[in-house]
């Protein structure tokens, strides 16, 4: 395995100063939530909102189902599972950086049983083996950083300052990057998402084209869907109360 | 009793027991069971499955939805919470045909997509009683896809276990609802009237 002691105190410490620097750069903003969601840029997000739309309707849905449409769905699987291969030793990562021994167990295993397969194939998932998608975002959660104010980011789409935050460290620390090109992994990633976006078309058209308001949906969608996996679950003090007074 | 009404005594129950920090003391002194739960969603979803392979389609199929929504929801608290304050202010005529509007638009949204349930499995596998009502866990593998978490929120109205929400790998039908509605009222200029005649149309 590529990261026994040395290394994890090294992704530590860069990760501890990356997460610095980023927050160092959040420090200017001052929530002043209106809604019920820590939104205070809401007006300046819904310009991006609008960009990320024109994008998904010029680009990125045309291209994702023009991928679907050439590509055998052998292959497409082959992709989708490549790509979650090359993100086990960051997810292994982020397990032990949360002192998380299930979920380490969990990746080492999807690691194992996959690599027979050259990562093209997902016997993991077959067997039954959890997948716990541990990601730095979800690390910081742990660690006890707050959320942060909602934004929506060029291209990416919804996240929080937190899961932004995630995302850079992610990408920027990912111990593939020892073995494999960065440009490969980000290639299978990308490959990935269009793979995601076909698949999922109806439910994602849906929410931009269909909804009342697209980006509010998107906002709420994404909010409920992250805090469902940081908790592992529904968060009990989140559900509706079916006796509520208004 | 002294306090008649149900649900308010029911509240009023609730928030004693969460103020004297017992949260599980509901699970004891109320009617629903984890297993009366899990009954509910079994009966729910078999009923469901049943319409989708009768073949039915378009509004015959929404009316099948309609009447399964309501013989195992708590249509009316469902759509008072997705509505949230404008339901105060609305006279009890609107209140029914909002509420009766409000069963036909989910009825009609989700009776749209009945194909992508045609071959699907659904299997419960746990329940648990939490502080606002029974969470029944569930696995549901439609056809092709990845297999998601479903969680349904069950709660006990007058010994009547009824669904009252449920959760989609985490994104709850109300709170997803309330954004839909939330617009759709906005956009009614916050009349009513108007916002119901809009909702009958709608979904």
């Amino acid at each position: 395995m590529f990261f026994n002691k040395p290394p994890r105190i090294g992704y530590t410490l860069k990760a501890a100063g990356l997460v610095a620097t980023a927050i160092m750069l959040s420090a200017c903003t001052q929530p002043v939530s209106k809604s019920a969601f820590n939104d205070p840029y809401e007006p300046q997000n819904r310009k991006v909102h609008a960009f990320n739309k024109g994008l998904d309707r010029a680009l990125v849905g045309p291209t994702a189902k023009g991928y679907g449409f050439i590509t055998p769905p052998v292959l497409v699987n082959m992709v989708d599972n490549v790509a979650g291969y090359l993100g086990l030793p960051g997810q292994a990562v982020n397990n032990i950086l949360q002192n998380d021994a299930k979920g380490l167990g969990q990746t080492v295993l999807t690691f194992t049983l996959n690599t027979l397969t050259f990562g093209l194939g997902d016997l993991a998932t077959n067997a039954g083996v959890p997948d716990n998608n541990a990601d730095f975002g979800q690390t910081l959660d742990v660690w006890g950083f707050r959320q942060g104010i909602y934004h929506e980011v060029p291209v990416l789409g919804p996240s929080t300052e937190r899961d932004t935050i995630g995302f850079i460290v992610d990408t920027a620390l990912n111990p593939t990057s020892l073995v494999v090109p960065a440009g490969v992994s980000t290639g299978f990633s990308v490959l990935d998402r269009l793979g995601d976006r076909n698949e999922f078309s109806d439910v994602i058209e849906e929410t931009l084209y269909e909804s009342e308001d697209s980006y509010a949906t998107a906002r709420s969608l994404y909010l409920q869907n992250r805090n469902f996996k940081l908790n592992n679950g529904v968060n009990e003090d989140s559900l509706e109360d079916p006796f509520a007074d208004f | 009793m002294l306090i008649s009404n149900t649900s308010n005594r029911r509240s009023f129950l609730l928030g004693a027991a969460a103020t004297a920090g017992m949260a599980t003391l509901p699970t004891a002194s109320f009617a629903l069971t984890t297993a009366g739960a899990e009954k509910l969603i079994n009966a729910l979803t078999a009923d469901i499955f049943k319409v989708i392979n009768s073949g039915k389609k378009g509004p015959a199929l929404y009316k099948e939805f309609n009447r399964i929504f309501n013989r195992y929801a708590a249509v009316s608290a469902i759509a008072r919470t997705t509505l949230g304050p404008p339901w105060r202010s609305a006279t009890n005529d609107q209140k029914e045909a909002y509420v009766q509007a409000f069963g036909g638009y989910l009825s009609r949204k989700y009776g749209k997509r009945f194909r992508e349930f045609i071959g699907a499995e659904i299997k419960v596998l746990s329940a648990k009683s939490v502080k606002r009502g029974v969470l029944v866990k569930s696995n549901v593998k439609l056809k092709g896809k990845s297999p998601f978490v479903v969680e349904w929120q069950v709660f006990d109205r007058g010994n009547n276990p009824q669904m009252f929400d449920l959760y989609i790998e985490g994104i709850s039908m109300i709170k997803t609802e309330r954004e839909e509605i939330g617009s759709l009222f906005d956009r009614s200029g916050g009349k009513m009237d108007k916002f119901i005649a809009r909702l009958k149309n709608a979904g």
